[in-house]
């Protein structure tokens, strides 16, 4: 039972986090301000909270509404007029050098992969490989082991022989 | 008897066994080229054959020969990517290094199988095979692989026909001679000593003069016809080669030295020369080396008065093995009697493939010789008076250039202290007096308990461990980097359009462009000599829209760095752009 519930959590979870993860990306623009401009909290009913000079760089709030655009500005949220908005610096720019800085990042993590990959493949062949040294040995002392019993077990008949041959003489 | 052959079987496996799980050990770490222009150059005649054309890169190099390409020729044009056919590349030689294991082992019986057991010669063909240079050489697309199991190939199929007389051997033998030639023309000497030991056994036994001479001319037609090829691929791959350059590995750079060696500062250089090849040849191979010379002149001096024994295959292929040494020997030395770094002091990579055969016949005799310990400690100490003289060399010539992985024989040192000049051939001697004496006394354990034969089975494993740090030193960077240079390709490919050329900037030092175009066969690099300045090239030499590549290291980024967008360095390489 427990284990059933822990399955559809999970499920549930790996359902809802694209989402968020989706939602997250989708607010998270730069806009700068054209001009000097006041920012309102609509909450308080439209009470100045703050003024924002040209070319401040501001948080795309996810709404707008009625010629106003919902923002973030530092820690405060409240509205300006969308006409006094524009994409922040050179769009493209800035997407080129995020491009770039992902790409080295990209970079670095093949690298890793690679790294990590090549050690855990150096592990496992390692280990054959000491494996078979040690099989070697293990032939050898076994077979050198068979050789010493049979020497012990010929060796009165090469004595015998040996005799033989100088008494012949 | 059977027991025994059951016996020598299982080592014979378990060997083969222990030489492929190595090769894939190191698999996983190859990327691409670790010596330059080297191994380039062997890929490009096979490229040439697949219809690409290098020349630009290639004639920035010296000559290569083609005989390894013909191995590489089905791999570049059956496997596109670039890794796969190299790592390819490397199991032919590891297969290779089993091959010449096998051959080694029924050649070793029939030479040596009177005295020594089968199972020991089992065990002295592993340890001349798992030799560390071979393992670390098996790891590139150089030659030393495939010139060493053709050099083994071939002492057996002089063997088999002098003992058999079968005219296919004969034929096989005039072939594998040619071939030897064509792999890498320094290979020469063998060729010579086929001929001459061939020559000798004629005229000391009664064949069929008629056949041997028409074997023989169509031996030197085929030889003729490699040298007729080597011109005509020459022509086409290094039409636009410096003279200079092109001839570093062709006779026609060896006259002038040969001219130096008769004065007396030539002389002078020539004996340096010599005593670096030869304290090479003895810690290389633990002395072994030297015991196999030994054997054979004390064999060929014995049956001197014994005419079938003078006529035998064993005297005839030791007659052969003695003049291919010291052939092989001498080629070394003279090409490296002006030493332009270190390591062509003591430079073993020329004459390292005649080493097999003698030190398993230099182990076989170890185990027999009357005496051990004694000319053991002479190997030993006869090399000593070469140390000075190579340090000599070194202060003559102002070297400072350290290449180890063309001495890997005697770069152990360099791998456990690193790299000193004062003290560095001291410590290198010290390394080779340590395995020398490891393996008399492994040997002089086996002669008094012969059942002993794990005993120089510890040599194997030491002979894996230093083949392992060799790798780590000079090859595992440089394969990290071809790594990153696949890299540099992907982000090439992003780029590329048509109206983009790739433009190399040569400054003159090292071709690694090669990596590049061996990576990614069909682009076509434009290469331009490196100037005093970025404004000074036109703009059909270089336009900004073009992506320009420089290696890592070059002074000239600093340039570029200003001149362009974008700069993407990795591997060997910096590539510049603009957006």
């Amino acid at each position: 039972m427990k284990k059933r519930i822990c399955i559809w959590a999970l499920l549930l979870s790996l359902l809802i986090m694209p989402r968020i993860q989706t939602e997250a990306a989708e607010s998270i623009a730069l806009l700068e301000t054209t001009e000097s401009v006041e920012m309102v909290d609509a909450a308080k009913g439209s009470e100045v909270v703050a003024v924002l000079e040209a070319g401040t760089p501001v948080l795309y709030g996810g709404e707008e509404r009625d010629g106003w655009t919902k923002i973030t500005y530092l820690d405060m949220e409240g509205y300006v007029l969308t006409s006094t908005l524009k994409s922040y610096g050179d769009t493209e720019a800035l997407d080129k050098e995020f491009a770039d800085v992902q790409g080295n990042h990209q970079l670095l993590f093949e690298e890793i992969i690679r790294v990590e990959k090549e050690a855990y493949q150096s592990i496992i062949w390692g280990m054959v490989i000491i494996g078979l040294v040690v099989a070697i040995f293990a032939v050898s002392i076994v077979s050198g082991v068979k050789k010493a019993k049979e020497e012990q077990k010929y060796k009165p008949i090469y004595k015998k022989q040996k005799k033989a041959k100088l008494k012949n003489r | 008897m059977l027991r025994q052959l059951r016996e020598e079987r299982r080592y014979t496996i378990l060997f083969l066994i222990l030489l492929f799980c190595y090769g894939m050990y190191s698999l996983s770490r190859i990327y691409g080229f670790s010596i330059f222009p080297d191994e380039f150059g062997y890929w490009s005649y096979a490229a040439k054959v697949a219809g690409y054309d290098w020349s630009d890169i290639v004639s920035m190099g010296s000559y290569y020969s083609y005989g390894y390409s013909l191995i590489l020729i089905p791999i570049f044009m059956l496997i596109e990517d670039a890794v796969t056919a190299y790592r390819i590349a490397v199991m032919v030689n590891f297969a290779l290094l089993a091959f010449a294991f096998l051959v080694l082992i029924k050649l070793s019986e029939k030479l040596l199988g009177e005295n020594v057991e089968p199972t020991k010669l089992v065990i002295f063909a592993a340890i001349a095979v798992f030799y560390p240079s071979w393992l670390f050489y098996a790891q590139m697309t150089l030659t030393e692989i495939v010139l060493m199991a053709m050099y083994v190939f071939i002492c057996a199929l002089l063997y088999d026909y002098v003992e058999n007389k079968r005219l296919p051997i004969l034929i096989l033998f005039i072939l594998a001679l040619v071939y030897i030639y064509m792999v890498h023309m320094r290979s020469v000497a063998v060729v010579i000593a086929g001929v001459m030991a061939l020559g000798y056994y004629f005229f000391s036994e009664k064949v069929n003069w008629k056949l041997v001479l028409g074997v023989l001319a169509v031996g030197a037609v085929l030889l003729l016809g490699a040298v007729f090829i080597k011109n005509a691929v020459s022509g086409v791959l290094y039409a636009d080669a410096q003279m200079d350059s092109y001839q570093v590995n062709d006779y026609g750079g060896q006259i002038g030295k040969l001219r130096y060696i008769l004065t007396l500062e030539g002389l002078k250089d020539f004996c340096v020369s010599l005593g670096g090849k030869l304290l090479y040849m003895s810690m290389a191979t633990y002395g072994t080396a030297y015991w196999g010379i030994g054997h054979i002149i004390g064999c060929l001096w014995r049956d001197r008065r014994d005419k079938a024994e003078r006529r035998s295959a064993r005297s005839v292929l030791y007659i052969f093995a003695l003049l291919a040494t010291v052939g092989q020997l001498l080629i070394t030395t003279i090409f490296n009697v002006v030493p332009g770094r270190i390591d062509s002091l003591t430079y073993g990579r020329y004459h390292e493939f005649t080493f097999t055969i003698l030190m398993v016949i230099g182990l076989a005799a170890m185990i027999k010789a009357k005496r051990l310990w004694l000319p053991t400690l002479v190997i030993a100490l006869i090399q000593l008076p070469v140390i000075p003289m190579v340090m000599y060399g070194i202060e003559k010539y102002q070297l400072i250039d350290f290449q180890g992985y063309f001495m890997v024989g005697m770069s152990y040192a360099h791998g456990i202290f690193g790299y000193q000049q004062d003290t560095y051939y001291w410590m290198a001697y010290g390394v080779g007096v340590v395995l020398t004496v490891l393996v008399a006394g492994g040997v002089a354990i086996m002669r008094r308990k012969h059942a002993l034969e794990p005993v120089l089975i510890v040599l194997l494993v030491v002979e894996l461990a230093l083949a392992i740090r060799s790798c780590a030193i000079y090859s595992d960077i440089y394969n990290g980097r071809a790594y990153q240079d696949k890299q540099l390709i992907a982000k090439l490919e992003q780029l590329a359009s048509e109206d983009r050329d790739i433009i190399y900037i040569d400054d003159g030092g090292m071709p690694i462009i090669g990596i590049l175009q061996f990576m990614k066969r069909d682009a076509d690099i434009r290469i331009i000599p490196q100037k005093a300045s970025i404004e000074e090239y036109s703009v059909e030499e270089r336009d900004e829209n073009d992506l320009l590549i420089v290696d890592i290291v070059s002074g000239f980024r600093e340039q570029l760095d200003e001149s362009y967008d974008r700069e993407y360095s990795v591997g060997h390489f910096s590539l510049y752009y603009n957006d």
